[in-house]
């Protein structure tokens, strides 16, 4: 996997994609994110919750992670989703989205490239 | 003589014009035969056909390939003496011919990729195309030749400056995109002029879900600090798939119902983030008995301490009136062993996390209250620990009240809009459109960022050119193409976008207002629900004897009339060294409280999307204060009543006033009756009603 911004990334076909998404501040509000996968409720597993899926596409088409992330009233001004987005050809990236970002629901591209 | 020079150099323009003119048609001509040639030789099938003719195939295509990219630099060639040829004379024209510059330069060096990638040397016939003069998105270096494909500038797939650039994708990045469409029509590569794009709105009637995605990408690339143009551009790719869907589906909208009320996209309302609602009443304040405090009975919560003195860097600063607290949490050991204040460093804090200390100080100095903190101005200090009841999102069962009443909509939501989006990927025509422009859009961006005019100005003014080259690329390269038919969409494909995606995510989206509703109602339940703490405080007197004092706090929601909350305190003081002088023993008094409150919406807020409503609280005190027996001037037995009221008066803002009847104080028996009063900013909820207002 390799990255063109983070919310666009260049994977392989049969790769094996994996997603984390932590919250905090955990004192004080909840996490609540919810991802769907071109057009299917992914879900996730564990602390911090971990989501997975396979590069079944071809090349020059791409799978779109939409990735809603709400925060609470309760949220603090600072508060952010943090994601962790990795490959099993290798690479690892992250980003994170803060209350303030405009962007809640950013839809996570990954193209799939020649291997 | 002047007007004969004129003349002359007008003839002769005329006669270069047309001569190159004449040339560039018969060259166009042959450019096209070429790329008719290429789309063929590239959609013959060669998977599972012997290694040889699979061998052909890759050398016929190299050919073709570098047979297309000598004729387009024959064009661009011709182009170049005519832009030469014409100067400044004819703006018009000018600006014709800088775009087909622009066409073709982005093919060349789509071209230039793909030879590379199988391989080929692209520069062995390519001639130099240098672009100086040209204005528009060309990818290259001005006066360079295309040799390698590092001498790109405009990568759309660089890898990242944390990832090494191996040789396998080096290669790559133009090559992948756009795709040849194997059995459509090629789409017309469609470029703008940035200048002129950036300076006024060609899509004013678009939809209102488009317009807030080119908002919200605009927003996030004005925000984004990062110098890599690639990264900075982040707000587009994460808006992109939302971007194409909502202008293809405006595209093929049937024409005469742009306006009808029923499911179409440009009905459709903007889509609201769930959460993004107020609340009142979280500070976590001085205790009831502080002189600064407007309320008379102290509440159980210390809700937002914990992240707050995390936040902070471990302690908490509020100041009300005249009086700061400070507040901390040994939870606060946790998050600086790693990982922050996360979710799991919260879950291994065990009863640590649900312990805060806090110290209040005398506030002479408002200008600098941190100036306060000194041992001599220490009134009071504390430890509260909760007992029971959790009234933040993150505990248990509003998580299960999310997963059971929530997710469920915002689920629907995310497959409503994930397949159409899906579908453009599966899509033979729109995916390569795609492809195109999310390319060729990102150009037109990073050629923004680098203008003069956009450097220099405001934040405000920086969103505005980036939505409005947003709105002309989408109205020019997908709208347009798509409405005129340029771009073949086929009737399969807009009656399912009309009749089924754009329904479906119409009804998803309105579902969101019953979502939202739904978490008013949940978030209202949570904050009602029953809370226990207990908490010890230190009072320090600079003129009387220092005492501890034991409380036991409870709150419940809705349990008077189904209406009310009441809220108890009951508690002991204990002098820490009394003073027999004084009439003072161990046990200073006994104190009980006891208070009803409720809420009602309030009429300032009305239209406005601050949710907070007017409360209003009666209080009754109680306290019997042992060493006041048998003193002249006091008494033992102290009442008093309260009735508080805390008026939002516009978003984020709150008026709390107090009026307080006494039968006395601790050191008089003089009855008394006060009034108390202040403003409160809600920075928390400043900010999210912002942020909404940037969001309607």
């Amino acid at each position: 996997m390799t990255k063109n911004n983070d919310f666009e990334y260049r994977v392989r076909k049969g790769e094996r994609v994996k997603i984390k998404i932590s919250f905090k501040p955990a004192s004080q509000s909840g996490s609540f994110a919810v991802l769907t996968l071109d057009g299917q409720t992914l879900h996730g597993s564990g602390s911090p919750a971990t989501y997975e899926f396979t590069v079944v596409k071809d090349v020059q088409h791409e799978h779109t992670l939409i990735m809603d992330f709400t925060f609470m009233p309760d949220a603090p001004a600072n508060a952010q989703y943090d994601v962790e987005v990795s490959g099993s050809n290798g690479g690892t990236f992250n980003f994170a989205v803060t209350k303030s970002d405009p962007i809640h629901d950013p839809a996570v591209v990954f193209m799939v490239v020649a291997g | 003589m002047k007007t004969i020079k004129h003349a002359f150099l007008v003839v002769g323009l005329v006669v270069l014009t047309c001569s190159t003119g004449i040339g560039q048609e018969q060259q166009a001509d042959k450019t096209q035969a070429l790329r008719e040639q290429l789309r063929q030789v590239e959609s013959t099938g060669v998977n599972g056909k012997s290694a040889i003719i699979q061998n052909l195939h890759k050398r016929t295509l190299l050919s073709t390939r570098k047979q297309l990219l000598a004729s387009i630099d024959d064009d661009l060639e011709a182009l170049r003496t005519m832009q030469a040829a014409v100067g400044n004379a004819d703006a018009e024209t000018r600006q014709d011919i800088d775009a087909q510059i622009q066409t073709l330069t982005l093919e060349r060096n789509q071209l230039v990729a793909r030879i590379e990638e199988v391989g080929g040397n692209s520069s062995a016939t390519a001639r130099s195309s240098g672009s100086s003069g040209s204005v528009g998105i060309s990818s290259e270096p001005s006066g360079s030749s295309v040799s390698n494909s590092d001498a790109m500038t405009v990568d759309p797939h660089p890898p990242s400056s944390s990832q090494p650039r191996s040789s396998s994708t080096s290669n790559q990045p133009m090559g992948e995109r756009p795709e040849t469409i194997a059995n459509a029509a090629p789409i017309p590569q469609q470029n703008i002029d940035v200048n002129n794009c950036k300076l006024t709105n060609t899509y004013k009637d678009a939809p209102e879900l488009l317009v807030q995605r080119v908002e919200q990408a605009a927003s996030d690339i004005v925000r984004n600090t990062n110098p890599d143009p690639n990264a900075k551009l982040r707000g587009l790719s994460g808006v992109y798939p939302y971007l194409m869907f909502y202008t293809v589906a405006d595209a093929v909208l049937p024409t005469g119902i742009e306006n009808a009320p029923a499911a179409n996209i440009r009905t459709i309302e903007r889509l609201q983030y769930l959460g993004e609602t107020a609340r009142t009443d979280k500070q976590v304040g001085a205790s009831s008995r502080s002189s600064g405090s407007t309320s008379a009975i102290e509440k159980p919560g210390f809700a937002r301490l914990l992240g707050f003195a995390v936040e902070n860097g471990g302690i908490l600063q509020d100041v009300n009136n005249s009086v700061i607290t400070l507040s901390t949490s040994p939870y606060l050991l946790y998050t600086m062993n790693g990982g922050g204040d996360s979710v799991e460093n919260y879950n291994r804090a065990g009863f640590l996390n649900r312990v805060g200390i806090s110290a209040s100080f005398n506030m002479t100095d408002s200008a600098n209250p941190l100036a306060n903190v000194r041992r001599g101005d220490l009134t009071e200090w504390g430890v509260k620990a909760r007992l029971f009841g959790d009234r933040s999102t993150r505990s248990k069962r509003f998580q299960d009240f999310w997963d059971a009443k929530i997710r469920p909509f915002v689920e629907a939501k995310g497959r409503a809009i994930g397949e159409p989006i899906n579908f453009i990927d599966n899509n033979a025509v729109l995916r390569p459109l795609r492809n195109q422009t999310r390319e060729q859009l990102k150009a037109a961006l990073v050629q923004l960022l680098n203008d003069s005019d956009y450097q220099s100005a405001s934040e405000a003014d920086k969103e505005i050119m980036l939505r409005n080259v947003m709105y002309c690329f989408m109205r020019a390269s997908v709208y347009d193409p798509i409405r005129s038919n340029t771009v073949k969409v086929d009737p399969e494909a807009r009656t399912q976008i009309n009749d089924e995606f754009v329904p479906r995510v119409a009804q998803a989206f309105a579902n969101m207002a019953e979502a939202k509703r739904l978490l008013n109602e949940g978030l209202d339940e949570l904050y009602k629900s029953p809370l226990a703490t207990f908490g010890y405080t230190n009072h320090r007197q600079p003129t009387g004897s220092d005492y501890s004092e034991f409380k036991f706090l409870y709150e419940q929601d809705k349990t008077v009339f189904g209406m009310l909350k009441i809220v108890g305190n009951a508690g002991l003081t204990m002098y820490n060294k009394p003073n027999p002088l004084l009439n003072q023993s161990r046990v200073r008094d006994f104190a009980a409280a006891l208070s009803f409150e409720g809420a009602i919406d309030s009429p300032f807020l009305k239209n406005q999307p601050d949710l907070s409503k007017i409360t209003y609280a009666f209080t009754g005190n109680y306290q019997r204060m042992r060493e006041n027996e048998g003193i002249p001037g006091r008494k033992p037995d102290l009442s008093a009543f309260q009735f508080k009221l805390d008026i939002p008066i516009y978003g984020g803002m709150a008026l709390p006033l107090a009026i307080t009847y006494a039968s006395g104080s601790e050191t008089t028996n003089r009855e008394h009756t006060r009034f108390n009063f202040g403003f409160k900013f809600d920075m928390d909820k400043l900010f999210a009603l912002t942020k909404l207002v940037g969001n309607p």
